[in-house]
């Protein structure tokens, strides 16, 4: 691992703008992440989690738009990059998987065509010929197509090469999503809640296959979920989102074990725990706010049990707790 | 009629099932059927599924897409009336859509749906977007015999309120509530009939942790208060293990395994619970199991392998006999198991009683 790091997010704001105001999806987040290493992102529904995922590749529709910041990717600033530019990034650099597998594959065009499409975007089989022509640079690209496929654990890929997505349980059309992200070989890859929408033997069984793809290729991956079970598990270090802003980062035994975030600790009391009968959930009272009308300070302040005046006056920079990188932004740490 | 009773309490079970099937029929259409010969193909969506229920007691019933979970809960509160086997409420059996019901003031052959109710597990879909929330909770009263629109009015508030909201939402419209206050809606509504049954369809899958806790929480306050039994269908087993006295796990239209839920998590017996078992994600690492990664997918209920449905993908398959045979249920310890493994055990007896019928059957 080299000392630069792979990805670097700096002061990120992504804003929508809406009828009653601008909601500021992602507000300030900083993240760092090396090559080969796993974070994860976590938080419940408009966090902003996605938005984050979504802003790295400049996937924002109008009329949303970034509205400050940088992102550096091996030390060049994506957000100044051309449209062109950009396409040479996604899908070869960067890619990206999405949760429901069946939405984004397209359900016209046979799975291998799909994974093709890819290699032939990004001319990583270089012809000589106009490609319409030049068989022999076709018959290479199936030849990876199929073993990409083979790699990602689809059985019979010269069967299945042909198969449309709805023919694919949903187990397979996420590693055929897989297959698609991977066959240019990026470095890195976002993923964004890829197993929710499965059965949890299947969930094992696609986040192995994440792991071995890390292991052997040595992609670095960001993993968006909900599922603090799956952060703790998969993640090297982790993030956790409220409101747009990233409100505890570390490595993910320390935020996981020694979670210094009100916010955090609330999400793990709030969760049935395995080997603990009668221990009671206590749910976080209230709801996520409104991100058009966010208070001063800190988000979580109406909902936090330890919340004191000084938590909505202004700004919360981040305080550093326990060891490695571990900071919460909270002054409960200053 | 034998009656189910347990040989210690003289209890009767409060939902019985026995040798319960659904199969649903695939026909093809006019022309798939002359020109292409195609054939009606059967979903054993539930293949002979034998269950009981306590009074107060929740039962756990999990399992993956396509076991049938959802398909059960829907035979058991009679939405689906099923292809084969019985169903008991306090030992009296359903017939149609009714069943003989006894209580203080003496007995009555009442509509199922007075007893046994359902909450979905979609809140999007499952409440009338045409209907205020004041209808949606409203209907069931009046099946429920309060015929006075003030009197429901009154029961309608005191509902909402039970469930966390209040009477300035009558006049709102499903759209205009978020998930968890949509799965409350529709908690009020299962409770308006007032029913001793309840079967919770998946009621937190798709509400955000925070959200799933608190309504954790308020269907368990609820069981407490109106003394209700629930059958509790989820595939999220922390949720499971937390809200189940017992757990009966499904496998392709199977009960697989059955028993209470500390024995069923600490030591499982099927190979497809365990497998089940070391797959969710674990937040303390002391907790978590060796990986055991099944192979290949949930099969389809349509084509069902002959003999023990998870032969195909079974790690510890113990040869030819479950390739050719369906197991019988064994009582292992404190759980029941449907596997070939357990032979040595006994097989599962139900409780019945000797005497076998109820002395009211006889009026």
């Amino acid at each position: 691992m080299s000392d630069t790091p792979l990805l670097e997010i700096k002061n990120l704001t992504t804003i929508y703008p809406t009828k009653r105001g601008n909601v500021r999806a992602v507000d300030g987040v900083d993240l760092t992440l090396h090559e080969g290493e796993i974070l994860g992102i976590v938080g419940e529904s408009g966090c902003g989690k996605s938005t984050v995922l979504l802003s790295i590749l400049r996937l924002i529709r109008k009329p949303g738009r970034i509205a400050n910041g940088h992102i550096l990717f091996k030390g060049r600033d994506l957000l100044t990059l051309s449209g062109r530019e950009m396409r040479e990034i996604r899908g070869k650099e960067i890619a990206m998987i999405f949760q429901d597998p069946l939405s984004t594959l397209n359900p016209a065009f046979p799975v291998g065509e799909q994974i093709r499409e890819s290699l032939r975007l990004h001319h990583i089989v270089n012809g000589r010929l106009p490609w319409p022509l030049d068989r022999a640079a076709r018959s290479k690209e199936k030849e990876i197509v199929l073993k990409i496929m083979e790699e990602v654990g689809i059985p019979s890929p010269m069967d299945r090469y042909r198969s449309y997505p709805h023919q694919f349980s949903g187990g397979m059309q996420q590693r055929a999503l897989i297959a698609i992200a991977l066959v240019c070989g990026p470095s890195l890859l976002l993923a964004d809640e890829p197993t929710t929408a499965l059965d949890v033997t299947i969930q094992a069984q696609i986040l192995d296959l994440m792991r071995r793809i890390n292991q052997e290729r040595g992609t670095a991956i960001i993993l968006v979920t909900h599922d603090l079970g799956v952060a703790a598990e998969f993640c090297d270090s982790i993030a956790v989102m409220y409101a747009g802003r990233i409100v505890e980062q570390g490595p993910v035994d320390q935020v996981i074990g020694n979670p210094q975030h009100p916010y955090t600790q609330g999400l793990l009391e709030s969760r049935p725990r395995l080997g603990e009968r009668g221990r009671r959930i206590h749910p976080i009272p209230g709801n996520v706010p409104d991100l058009v009308d966010l208070p001063e300070g800190c988000a979580f302040a109406p909902r936090c049990p330890y919340a004191r005046p000084e938590c909505t006056e202004g700004p919360i920079p981040f305080y550093p707790v326990g060891e490695n990188g571990h900071v919460a932004r909270c002054i409960l740490h200053a | 009629m034998s009656v189910m009773v347990d040989r210690n309490t003289q209890q009767v079970p409060l939902i019985e099932a026995r040798g319960v099937r659904k199969h649903f029929l695939l026909r093809p259409g006019f022309l798939a059927r002359t020109l292409a010969r195609a054939q009606t193909k059967i979903v054993r969506a539930v293949d002979g599924v034998d269950l009981h229920i306590w009074p107060g007691e929740t039962l756990g019933l999990v399992g993956e897409s396509g076991c049938g979970k959802t398909t059960l809960g829907r035979v058991l509160t009679r939405l689906y009336e099923p292809t084969a086997g019985e169903i008991y409420f306090e030992g009296h059996p359903l017939r149609g859509d009714k069943v003989m019901y006894v209580n203080g003031d003496g007995r009555e052959e009442v509509h199922f749906y007075r007893l046994a109710q359902i909450i979905f597990q979609n809140p999007y879909s499952s409440l009338n977007p045409r209907k205020t929330v004041r209808d949606i909770i409203g209907v069931p009263l009046r099946y429920r015999g309060i015929t006075d629109p003030l009197e429901r009015e009154e029961e309608i508030v005191r509902l909402l309120r039970r469930v966390g909201l209040n009477e300035r939402h009558l006049d709102a419209y499903p759209h205009q509530f978020s998930g968890g206050q949509r799965q409350r809606i529709g908690i009020a509504r299962a409770l308006a009939m007032r029913p001793k049954f309840i079967v919770a369809d998946e009621p937190v899958s798709s509400l955000d942790v925070s959200i799933q806790a608190q309504v954790i929480n308020l269907l368990e306050e609820l069981q407490e208060e109106y003394n209700l039994t629930y059958l509790f269908i989820a595939h999220d087993l922390s949720v499971i293990y937390y809200i189940s006295d017992r757990v009966a796990v499904m496998y392709l239209g199977h009960i697989v395994e059955e028993g209470p839920t500390d024995a069923l998590f600490e030591s499982p017996k099927h190979p497809y619970t365990q497998a089940l078992l070391a797959a969710i994600p674990r937040v303390n690492k002391k907790a978590r199991r060796e990986r055991i990664i099944l192979r290949g997918n949930v099969p389809s209920p349509i084509d069902p392998p002959k003999g023990c449905p998870f032969h195909p993908r079974c790690f510890a398959k113990k040869g030819r006999i479950c390739e050719e045979e369906y197991p019988p249920t064994f009582q292992v310890g404190e759980q029941r198991v449907a596997c070939w493994l357990y032979d040595q055990y006994p097989v599962a007896q139900p409780r019945y009683t000797t005497t076998g019928t109820r002395e009211e059957d006889h009026d």
